[in-house]
């Protein structure tokens, strides 16, 4: 049995093969090492154009995801050209569908400040203009003259009634024509007296006046028509005349751009048009504010104003955006309302842009978790995506949920390369369940959890713990305690070849260190302080521990650790309690009696075992059927207990402890409770890896050690996860002077042997092992079972032939 | 400057029911108020309007050209709900200002039936002009003959009632000096005219003898720049003693194209 000696059980971190004395001499470091899989993805999906490719970023929670995608973004953007400035204005087409309007990069603000300055020398000039003398005289003059018009042909109407006896009188009803005599309308009986000729003639003479009245009456509507016509012409040129100049100034300063100009002709002609409104809307405020609050507040700013929803003017390449809150709305945009007198109203200047909205041109990150979390974000995402045009809309629009009047901005066109951030688990759900989804994001950057503990990375870790320290400002570190942390590193992977990635709890455990330096008003961070940092996170974490520990010690939990016992082994098991694990011993036992060959799983039976755990148990019938009975059935009953076990177990790692309590109990031999035994088994007697071994190692040491180390304990461990220990260093030390043992077993006949102090036999050509091995003693209790159960099927069969006495 | 009370002094209110003389009754009865006098309201039935709805081919020609037949029923009925109208708010504005108020319905000749009645009355304040109209902004037929006839004082209402700013012309005659009080009784926010226009340096050294009202802005004008100074200043009630009447009344065909207020004082 080969017993590992102490240097085998931690792999030690050498501080002088670490180039520096401190971190204080490691000026520029990565903050990120070992992942060259998810950088190659990163830069394939950045540099691929192409709107569908998109990236998943996933990987173990801190691994440094987020700050290596920022990080190679940020450097990709820098040669990026800056994107357009996003900008919404007044449609005067269509008020409900706000026009976009994008400029180049940083140019929207000044112009929007420019534009607000215009509305107010407009409004000036305007007023001016409609107060000179010249347009009130000319409006008089055109007022005039319609005036004069109706009540001249009047006046001649009346005249022509008049001299043909008529007077045309004002009636309630409207104006009635009748004969006169004198200044006097004509009586009825007078009218009637008069011959018919007369009569006659007056009634002509009334019926063409009154047509021709109709006639004036008709043409009134006419003249009025012409009338407003001429003043809106006479606004028109006084208007355009007023505040051309104003514009043209505007207009020559962005004379490159012609979405610029587009927009100053379109306020041209608005304001042109309705001059007087324009006047109105500059003195008006918004309804329910009391009093003017600011020029924004203006209507006419509000309506001629800019709204700038993105100004890329700070940015030197292509934005790269974090969107810590993916909610529909921060993602998408929203449009905002004021309440004014009860109701809610919005216009263009209550558009709000979203994460996609500043990450047009760039890229934006975001949390899958988080968008997925969050209603419709991730439909949204996805829509803007597809369609590449960017919407914005409320909820209840974008679900058809609400009918009522509201903004339809013009859409954005969309341009933007997405990296989703999210956990291994995620990604293969949303490529299992969203068909969509592969065709959007078709870059994985598979970010591994573990690096290889190569002398190159050693280095480069240390850089990135100098990174890390500089990062939050932390002491400097000296090299042992560089070394101890990589040591720890190598623990955290459960692999002495290994090194653990995940930077924010290395980050945490630096800090943890500093922090521990504060008490003891350290210069500078030494192994010491690591060290204590280290028992400070096992200490606050292990009171669970600590209380299990103790019912053994108190043999509340039956756990022997010397002497020997038949059908007894020493199992070593694992609990995790968050990110706490910790090793616990437990007691395994097996009794056999003649049966029908089976092996009664009692933790399986009270469904406290899980599948693997069965798994492992059947593994083991079929075991000892193939290596002892190949000749005869297989006649016993063994039952398996995890004694004193009283909540689930899992996994096949306690399979061989089983086998040992079982070939224990079968031949009678007892086995040595100094030592514990771990590692699965396999249908051959091999004995397979496990995981957790550091922590089932230091478990059982923990027992021993309390209740005094005797020399003769150990654990036996599978020889593949040898390369897995970085063991407590007070287990090391242990080992080291040979107060306990950590062997590393092959085969169950080797650790059968050694459990028991028998050797286990090889088996013959016959079938048959060496008298007084352990196989020998194995197959003639199996044996002897098996004929016990014949003879008795025989003496049933005879007593059944006779009859009943 | 102040007008003496007359006992037994009548204001009479020559009513048809529309906008205007119901703006003229509220000043009316405002006058009559300040100058406790009684207030006689009068609707005449104009027997013209009677005689044509009685014709056999009578037809009204709507403001919107529309034909319609008059028959005398139709016109009695419009005739009796103006005259309806025209005393309940004779009756509203007697009650509201505690007046001594009396209102007669008379049938006849409008020019006539005023005419007489306004020579028993010592201010008669009537509509600008009737149901006239609309567009037409020209002084009524009976305004026009109440001016020409010179018999009292006439305060010519127009829409929208006495309004301000208000503007006296002072020539320095007696009529005049009334025109200055009355105006300071018709202005209901304080006891001065807020404008003088005195024709001449000797009606503007007159009115400083006499004491110029301390609030009263002076504008010394002679009698052609009037209208237009009257015109840019935007009054809306103008304060004339008859006196001047014929100084301007070739201008009174621009002054009637204002939507203005004329108080023409005897």
């Amino acid at each position: 049995m080969p017993e590992l000696d102490s240097e085998k059980l931690y792999t030690v971190c050498d501080p002088s093969s670490l180039d520096f004395e401190t971190t204080a001499e490691i000026s520029d470091a990565p903050e990120v090492i070992g992942q060259p899989r998810a950088v190659e993805a990163l830069a394939f999906g950045v540099e691929l154009q192409g709107d569908d490719y998109n990236i998943f970023a996933l990987g173990p929670e801190g691994v440094g995801r987020r700050f290596l995608v920022e990080h190679y973004l940020q450097n990709a953007a820098r040669t990026r050209p800056k994107p357009a400035d996003i900008c919404y204005i007044y449609n005067p087409t269509d008020p409900n569908k706000p026009r976009l309007l994008t400029l180049p990069g940083g140019v929207a603000t000044g112009l929007k400040q420019d534009v607000l300055r215009l509305i107010e020398d407009i409004a000036v000039a305007i007023a001016r203009a409609f107060e000179s003398e010249e347009y009130q005289s000319r409006l008089h003059d055109l007022e005039g003259e319609f005036q004069a018009r109706p009540a001249r042909h009047f006046e001649e109407l009346r005249e022509s009634a008049k001299s043909q006896g008529i007077a045309a009188l004002q009636t309630p009803m409207g104006v009635a024509f009748a004969p006169l005599k004198g200044d006097e309308v004509l009586a009825v009986e007078e009218f009637q007296k008069l011959d018919a000729g007369q009569r006659e003639r007056i009634t002509a003479i009334i019926e063409q006046l009154q047509e021709q009245l109709q006639k004036i009456l008709r043409q009134v509507g006419r003249w009025q028509k012409e009338l407003q016509e001429k003043i809106r012409s006479l606004n028109n040129e006084v208007a355009s005349f007023a505040i051309g100049p104003l514009i043209d100034e505007v207009d020559s300063k962005y004379v490159e751009y012609s979405a610029v100009q587009n927009y100053l002709s379109s306020i041209k002609s608005d304001i042109v048009e309705h001059p007087k409104e324009f006047l109105q809307l500059h003195e008006g405020h918004p309804a329910g504010q009391s009093m003017l609050t600011s020029v924004a507040d203006r209507l006419s700013t509000r309506r001629y104003g800019i709204n700038v929803l993105v100004d890329n003017g700070g940015l030197s390449g292509a934005p790269v955006i974090y969107e810590n809150h993916p909610t529909y709305e921060n993602l998408v945009g929203r449009i905002e309302h004021i309440a004014q007198m009860g109701t809610l109203i919005t216009d263009f200047n209550l558009i709000r842009a979203g994460a996609l909205h500043r990450a047009n041109g760039g890229f934006l990150v975001l949390d899958a978790r988080k968008v997925l979390q969050m209603p419709f974000a991730w439909e949204s995402l996805k829509r803007a995506l597809e369609s590449r045009r960017l919407r914005v809309e409320s909820m209840g629009q974008a679900m058809s949920l609400v009918s009522t009047v509201s903004l339809e901005p013009e859409p954005l066109p969309l341009s933007v390369k997405v990296v989703l951030i999210g956990d291994p688990e995620l990604y293969y759900l949303l490529c299992r369940f969203d068909p969509e989804f592969g065709g959007l994001f078709k870059v994985s950057a598979d970010f591994d959890d573990q690096t290889e503990r190569s002398p190159d990375n050693q280095l480069k870790f240390g850089r990135l713990i100098a990174s890390l320290a500089r990062k939050h400002r932390l002491r400097v570190l000296n090299r042992a305690a560089v070394a101890r942390l990589i040591e720890h590193s190598s623990r955290l992977a459960g692999d002495a070849q290994r090194l653990d990635l995940s930077v924010g709890d290395l980050s945490d455990l630096i800090r943890e260190s500093n922090y521990e330096a504060d008490k003891t008003k350290s210069l500078m961070i030494t192994e010491a302080e690591v060290q204590r940092a280290i028992d400070g996170r096992t200490f606050r974490a292990d009171r669970i521990r600590e209380r299990m520990r103790d019912a053994i010690l108190r043999n509340t939990i039956l756990m022997d650790t010397d002497g020997q016992a038949t059908g007894q082994v020493n199992g070593l098991s694992v609990l995790q309690l968050g990110r706490f694990a910790f090793g616990q011993p437990v007691r395994i036992t097996a009794r056999v009696r003649p049966g029908k060959g089976e092996i009664i799983d009692i933790e399986r039976e009270v469904e406290l075992g899980g599948p693997l755990h069965s798994k492992g148990v059947l593994i083991l019938s079929a075991f000892l059927g193939a290596r002892y009975s190949s000749d005869f059935a297989l006649a016993l009953t063994a039952t398996l207990v995890f004694e004193q076990s009283y909540s689930g177990v899992e996994g096949d790692s306690a399979s061989s402890t089983e086998l040992y309590a079982l070939l224990s109990a079968i031949s009678g031999v007892p086995i040595r409770q100094s030592l514990a035994v771990t590692g699965s088994v396999n249908q051959y007697g091999q004995v397979q890896a496990i995981g957790g071994v550091n922590e089932k190692i230091e478990g059982f040491f923990d027992i021993c050690a309390k209740r005094g180390l005797t020399g003769s304990q150990g654990v036996l461990i599978p020889a593949a996860n040898v390369k897995h220990l970085m063991v407590r260093r007070d287990v090391v030390q242990a080992v080291r002077s040979g107060a306990f043992h950590v062997y590393s077993v092959e085969t169950i006949d080797q650790g059968i042997e050694f459990l028991t102090g028998i050797p286990h036999g090889a088996r013959d050509a016959s079938g048959s092992y060496p008298q007084g091995t352990i196989g020998a003693l194995v197959q003639h209790r199996l044996r002897e079972m098996a004929e016990k159960q014949v003879a008795f099927a025989k003496a049933l069969q005879a007593d059944a032939e006779r009859g009943p006495s | 400057v102040t007008e003496e009370n007359k006992p037994g002094s009548i204001v009479l209110a020559a009513i048809d029911a529309s906008p205007h003389s119901l703006a003229a009754l509220d000043s009316a009865a405002r006058l009559a108020s300040r100058l406790h006098a009684e207030l006689r309201g009068m609707y005449v039935e104009d027997i013209d309007l009677v005689r044509i709805a009685e014709l056999p081919f009578a037809r009204a020609i709507t403001s919107l050209g529309q034909s319609q037949r008059l028959t005398p029923e139709m016109m009695l009925r419009q005739l009796n709900r103006h005259a309806a109208l025209a005393r309940s708010a004779v009756q509203a504005s007697g009650t509201r200002g505690n007046l001594s108020w009396s209102f007669s319905v008379v049938r006849g000749s409008v020019l006539r039936e005023i005419a007489e009645a306004a020579s028993s009355a010592d201010l008669v304040a009537i509509g600008r002009r009737g149901w006239s109209d609309s567009t037409a902004k020209q002084l009524g037929s009976v305004a026009r003959a109440l001016i020409n006839s010179g018999t009292s004082s006439v305060l010519m209402v127009a829409e929208g009632g006495v309004r301000d700013p208000l503007a006296v012309i002072y020539d320095g005659s007696a009529s005049s000096d009334r025109a200055l009080a009355l105006a300071a009784v018709l202005d209901g926010n304080g006891s001065t005219a807020r404008t003088i226009f005195a024709i001449g340096t000797a009606a503007a050294e007159r009115l400083k003898s006499a004491g110029i009202p301390e609030q009263a802005h002076v504008t010394t004008v002679d009698s052609q720049a009037l209208l237009s100074r009257i015109q840019r200043s935007g009054v809306r009630t103008l304060v004339v003693p008859s006196t001047s009447l014929a100084e301007f009344r070739d201008s009174l065909a621009l002054l009637e194209q204002k939507n203005l207020s004329i108080f023409l004082v005897k």
